[in-house]
């Protein structure tokens, strides 16, 4: 009897612990799938804060001449580019894709929404200047997001077809002397609009660490610097001023203008 | 009565292990007023923490952003420079970098909630020049 006894409050000591313990039990937070299949990930916001520089001068306004620290002038009259394909490099070094949005940065505006993100820790921001090959084909109406490629100003032609969209844009004027002692009513107009499938450029910033938290806002503060996109360019030779047009884009000195736009990119 | 002893020894560490606590957040009790001032309650901010030398203030400014006082609400409501938005409040460059956990304005560190408050409830009440 004593034994039966034991057993019974030995099972019914064993029940209560086990509910004890079940009841202890916290499920996970925002792991479970929704219907539609994905999964309910917490989520931050990537926005770009984007500065338009000449050099070390933030550009206020149009036609304004800045001097860069060599001496040189310089003034923009138009200065924008499209930013697409872009991605955040988590720490673990996984890829988060906002692929789908497309940017067009002018001068007028500095914030641009990139996205919803997993919130974080990342270590990178990589996108592309220009816009991909199957965009650059399109005519602006056929996409729901036309209205920053109904841009005439980025395209080569009347419409973006066939020659396609322009994926940078910068004209103004610049002090061509060679030791850059121009004066201002020496400079000469420049125009460089860059294009074609080929001239496509991928921009990866330096490494710098963000957090992305949920239901706030992260920002990458990068300035672009359009002094950068004349290096290595003879500026005295009246016919390096301007890329105007699709064959154009083919020349040597288009593509050392593109190979300068990743170093327009700097972290503020 | 040795198996009660066992249950109850097993029981012990099995509870110790199972068991969490949460950490409450401290409750921060802000005496926001009702109607946010500029000149009143966020200039104190901007020079107590934004434009002490070397940061936000004289010839070159941080970021090209001049927060003394005679310069702040122009600079911070100068058009398409993104540091207030008074429709999504939370986009606004200026709460988002106080705000911030990785890259926090001042650098020093994140500010009192209260003040981040101040500044939020500021922008959501249309950022007023008061």
């Amino acid at each position: 009897m004593t034994t039966i006894k034991t057993k019974s409050g030995l099972i019914f000591s064993m029940m209560l612990i086990v509910l004890f313990c079940m009841s202890a039990c916290h499920p996970k937070k925002n792991v479970e799938p929704e219907p539609d299949g994905k999964t309910n990930i917490p989520m931050g916001t990537f926005m770009f804060h984007l500065h338009t520089y000449i050099d070390d001068n933030e550009v206020d306004a149009y036609n304004i001449v800045y001097t860069t620290t060599d001496g040189r002038k310089i003034s923009l009259s138009t200065a924008q580019l499209y930013i697409s394909e872009i991605q955040l490099v988590k720490a673990d070094n996984s890829i988060v894709d906002i692929s789908k949005k497309i940017i067009l940065k002018v001068l007028e505006t500095e914030t641009y929404l990139a996205g919803d993100v997993p919130v974080g820790n990342y270590k990178n921001i990589r996108f592309k200047v220009g816009l991909n090959p199957t965009t650059n084909a399109l005519y602006p109406p056929t996409r729901s997001d036309s209205v920053i490629l109904s841009k005439p100003e980025m395209w080569f032609g009347a419409t973006s077809q066939p020659d396609g969209y322009v994926f940078l844009n910068v004209q103004g004027k610049i002090d061509t002397t060679f030791d850059a002692s121009g004066a201002i009513a020496q400079m000469q107009p420049f125009s460089y609009k860059i294009g074609t499938n080929a001239n496509y450029k991928q921009v990866i910033m330096p490494n710098k660490n963000f957090t992305v938290e949920e239901g706030q806002v992260a920002f990458g503060h990068i300035m672009i610097d359009y002094s950068k996109l004349f290096n290595g360019v003879t500026l005295n030779q009246s016919t390096n001023l301007f890329v105007t047009t699709t064959a154009d884009n083919a020349t040597p000195l288009a593509k050392t203008i593109v190979n300068n736009i990743p170093s327009l990119f700097i972290f503020e | 009565m040795r198996y009660y002893k066992i249950t109850y020894v097993v029981s012990f560490i099995i509870l110790s292990y199972s068991c969490t606590y949460d950490v409450a957040e401290p409750v921060i009790v802000c005496k926001t007023p009702d109607t946010i001032s500029f000149g009143r309650d966020i200039i104190p901010i901007l020079n107590a923490e934004c434009n002490t030398n070397g940061c936000h203030s004289g010839n070159s400014p941080s970021g090209g952003l001049n927060l003394e006082q005679a310069f702040a609400y122009k600079e911070l409501m100068k058009s398409g420079s993104g540091y207030i938005d008074t429709v999504i409040t939370k986009y606004s460059v200026l709460y988002a970098q106080m705000n911030s956990k990785s890259n926090p304005m001042p650098p020093k560190g994140k500010l009192d909630a209260c003040k981040i408050d101040l500044v939020f409830k500021w922008i959501q009440q249309r950022a007023k020049n008061n």
